[in-house]
């Protein structure tokens, strides 16, 4: 019976482990009862993973997990990457990688989803393709949450990912660029063309010129879906969609609201 | 007269006229309950502009802190814009990383609630039930 049970047929058992879902607790037991019944349910134990600031388990803070997940062949599994923050102050920087880090981090070459949470863009300008360009083949989905920058950086960073179909963004206060030392002229024209062909979720976004030049560097814009919460220029953006946008989110009690209970990412 | 001016900017920045391929709407229950008396008239107001001939759907929108507070949905406003549009209704719960079916189960009783005191009876076919992720991280 036990022997019968192993060697059910890979197509079988992905089934199996498509039912379970993302319910960790049981995967881990799946995936304990063979060696097959493992290689089918790695993929999906692996599928995301989040790098954290903090954790109750001090082996789980920051980058620290890479190297173990590395040792193990695991990196190439992850899908989403969720880079989380737990302070106010951004702990994502370029001097969290070493050498061997970055290379265990370019190991992520599989990553669909992006979330990074307080992100300082600017640290990582200029050569922040060298701790993210690997992603630009496969990423479709970025997520910054309360992240900051330069209006260039940004349009720069969205740039390296060809294939990117759906961004969300909540709260980016853009930073000035410093005047004396003109740091954002530095920043490059975009060498890519992302795809922007699904959605564009904005809250608090503060700037019409960003809009505006994100329609013009990328060629004018294709997203499917939007979803704008106080955001400048919002009529520019959809505009730019308008042979192309299937679903909209309208927020009817927005004009004169000051209630942070309607902000999506606040409702939780 | 400055809400006016305001309502008037807003429903500019919201003329759907422009998107001929427009299928659905999609509006937060919480945004037509709470902070603005003429919500709903505004609601109205945009779903006056849409052409698309591809429309087809309202999607009410319910997250979680939703679903314990009392709420209140214009359904009147919303039979009003069905006698000049035809448009499906679906009841759909956003969750954002924690889903507990239980969730789902009060939003079904709520509609449920809505179709047998005949709120919804405008309607050619009942609304359906939805549930998806409140962003891109959905779950995990």
């Amino acid at each position: 019976m036990h022997k019968r049970t192993v060697n059910l047929p890979q197509d079988v058992l992905e089934i199996i482990v498509a039912n379970v879902g993302d319910d960790i607790r049981s995967l881990k037991a799946f995936s304990t009862t063979c060696h097959s019944w493992y290689l089918a349910a790695v993929p999906r134990l692996h599928h995301t993973l989040a790098l954290e600031e903090r954790h109750l388990d001090p082996a789980r803070w920051e980058l620290k997990p890479l190297a173990k997940l590395h040792k193990m062949d695991l990196l190439p599994f992850v899908k989403k990457l969720w880079i989380r923050a737990a302070s106010f102050d951004p702990w994502l920087s370029p001097r969290k990688f070493d050498r061997q880090t970055l290379r265990h981090f370019s190991a992520l070459t599989n990553v669909q989803q992006l979330r990074i949470e307080r992100f300082d863009l600017s640290k990582f300008m200029p050569g922040v393709e060298r701790y993210f360009g690997h992603f630009a083949p496969t990423l479709r989905c970025l997520s910054l949450t309360i992240s900051s920058g330069t209006q260039r950086q940004l349009l720069y960073f969205l740039a390296l990912f060809q294939n990117l179909d759906d961004i969300e963004i909540e709260y980016y206060p853009i930073t000035n660029s410093d005047a004396t030392t003109n740091r954002d002229s530095e920043v490059a024209v975009p060498f890519s063309v992302p795809s922007l062909r699904g959605q564009l979720k904005l809250t608090h976004f503060p700037s019409e010129t960003i809009s505006r030049d994100m329609i013009t560097l990328f060629g004018g814009l294709r997203f499917r879906y939007m979803d704008l919460f106080s955001v400048e220029g919002s009529r520019l953006l959809m505009g730019a969609c308008a042979d192309t946008l299937q679903t909209v989110r309208v927020y009817p009690a927005m004009p004169n609201s000051t209630e942070p209970m309607l902000t999506p990412a606040n409702s939780y | 007269m400055e809400s006016a001016e305001s309502n008037k900017g807003f429903i500019q920045d919201f003329d759907l006229s422009r998107f001929h391929s427009l299928q659905s709407l999609e509006v937060p229950a919480s945004s037509l309950s709470q902070a603005r008396e003429d919500a709903p008239n505004l609601l109205r107001d945009i779903f006056s502009t849409i052409t698309s001939p591809e429309f087809a759907e309202i999607i009410l929108v319910f997250q979680r802190p939703d679903l314990y507070r009392p709420y209140y949905i214009p359904f009147d406003v919303f039979r009003e814009m069905y006698s000049k549009r035809k448009f499906r209704l679906v009841f759909c719960l956003e969750v954002l990383k924690e889903y507990r079916p239980v969730w789902l189960e009060i939003l079904r009783q709520r509609m449920d609630s809505e179709i047998t005191h005949q709120r919804l009876d405008f309607l050619a076919s009942p609304p359906t039930l939805a549930i998806r992720g409140q962003n891109f991280w959905k779950g995990g």
